[in-house]
């Protein structure tokens, strides 16, 4: 637990390898533990190491006993990728599956960053804002959201 | 319960209230009453629970020959000014039954019903009200003994404030009756708040730190996580957390330190 904290420090200031190291370390401990496999995904993705990412979603939906494609962060993997279809398919079951389970808008947000649809993206930032979405409070440092530093709904988001 | 009954019976300023580890030497001892009373000094009226009549001072006796009324039930009240005759009364129960000396009659408040009156009054003041002549509900005065006192206080109620502030202001005075004990019992110095029959007040709370800047916001939990760090160094899962926090705020050098603290913390510990 504390190997994710302080690898996610490392991901938020953009230490990609030294989070991917300090989560193999964790890993070695506890090698089911679904975080750092999602938390591995994501740094891989950051590092455009995609097919490392993916496999390593596909472990952490396995563990949780989910299906892949509701993974969030297999989602964004994909849309990094270049993998449209793939991409849109998990928004589509994520937006389904919504009224199930709670699933961060701001994560979906950040899938339509990544297949380059920006107000789509601000919108859905919004909505996560309207839901008392947790996830916002990276807003400021979140990687992912990187594209949309600059643009003013992103900054007026910010400041609210 | 017997502490609640002790704390209760001694808001009674008639009555002599035998503290609870006195009064607990006799329980199960099998001693009869009246000798019970000698050892404790006090009338063997049957009462237990070292509770007895407070023996009238020799100016109550003298008055009581007289056929005056004790001050303790009620002489030193001001006595309402005279109506005139004929003039309409406020509608109360006793007028309205017709009698005009007892409409215009000095209210008989009993010792009790004035101690307990009194008690809770002293439940509702607060130190502001010392200054600013004012009772404020008990809840306001926490939040304001742990923040500033600098800060604007919530609307006071305006409950009879003169005596309230004479009260609070020179508890001397008040030294003999239920007012003073019950004050002193609050102020941590008294019989009962040592003997934890009523809990002391103002109660010793931890000093929080004050607002930052931007209110209730991420200033405020920066220096809560401060001050609790400083509480419990020792707590790792606190300096997990102030590092997440310490990221989302992009500050990852501290955040970094305070991630491997943890960690290190965790590890000491294993």
């Amino acid at each position: 637990m504390i190997g994710t904290t302080h690898a996610d420090v490392l991901y938020f200031g953009r230490r990609y390898e030294d989070s991917i190291e300090t989560l193999h370390r964790t890993l070695e401990i506890g090698p089911n533990f679904v975080a750092a496999h999602t938390d591995l995904g994501r740094a891989a993705t950051q590092l455009q190491r995609f097919d490392e990412a993916i496999a390593e979603f596909r472990i952490a939906a396995d563990l949780q006993g989910i299906d892949p494609d509701h993974a969030p962060g297999l989602g964004y993997a994909y849309a990094a990728a270049g993998r449209r279809d793939d991409a849109l398919r998990v928004i589509g079951e994520l937006e389904a599956r919504r009224a199930e389970r709670p699933i961060s808008s701001h994560a979906i947000a950040a899938i339509h960053l990544a297949l380059g649809d920006e107000a789509t993206a601000l919108d859905t930032l919004e909505r996560a804002y309207r839901e008392r979405d947790r996830a916002l409070v990276w807003l400021k440092v979140h990687p992912r959201l990187d594209l949309l530093r600059g643009h003013p709904r992103f900054a007026a988001l910010v400041r609210r | 319960m017997t502490d609640a009954l002790i704390a209760d019976l001694a808001q009674i300023g008639g009555l002599r209230v035998i503290s609870r580890t006195s009064a607990m030497r006799y329980k199960g001892a099998g001693k009869p009453l009246p000798e019970i009373a000698r050892e404790l000094n006090v009338d063997a009226g049957g009462r237990r629970h070292g509770v007895a009549r407070r023996r009238p001072r020799a100016h109550h006796r003298a008055a009581h020959r007289r056929g005056d009324r004790p001050p303790s039930l009620g002489a030193e009240l001001p006595a309402r000014p005279e109506r005139r005759a004929g003039a309409p009364g406020r509608g109360g129960a006793r007028d309205r039954a017709g009698d005009p000396a007892r409409a215009h009659a000095a209210p008989a408040r009993s010792a009790g019903r004035r101690a307990r009156h009194s008690a809770r009054r002293l439940r509702d003041l607060s130190p502001a009200a010392a200054t600013s002549g004012t009772s404020v509900p008990r809840s306001t005065c926490a939040r304001e003994s742990r923040y500033s006192s600098a800060r604007s206080r919530s609307t006071p109620t305006t409950r009879s404030p003169t005596r309230d502030r004479r009260l609070l202001q020179h508890p001397r005075r008040h030294r003999g009756d239920a007012l003073g004990r019950g004050l002193r019992a609050r102020q941590g110095g008294g019989r009962l708040a040592r003997s934890r029959s009523i809990p002391i007040w103002p109660r010793p709370t931890p000093r929080w730190p004050s607002r930052g800047s931007s209110g209730c916001g991420l200033n405020r939990a920066e220096e809560t996580f401060r001050h609790a760090l400083r509480l419990n160094p020792g707590y790792a899962t606190g300096h997990q957390w102030f590092a997440e926090f310490l990221a989302s705020q992009g500050r990852f050098d501290e955040a970094t330190r305070e991630a491997q603290h943890a960690a290190d913390l965790i590890r000491s510990r294993s």
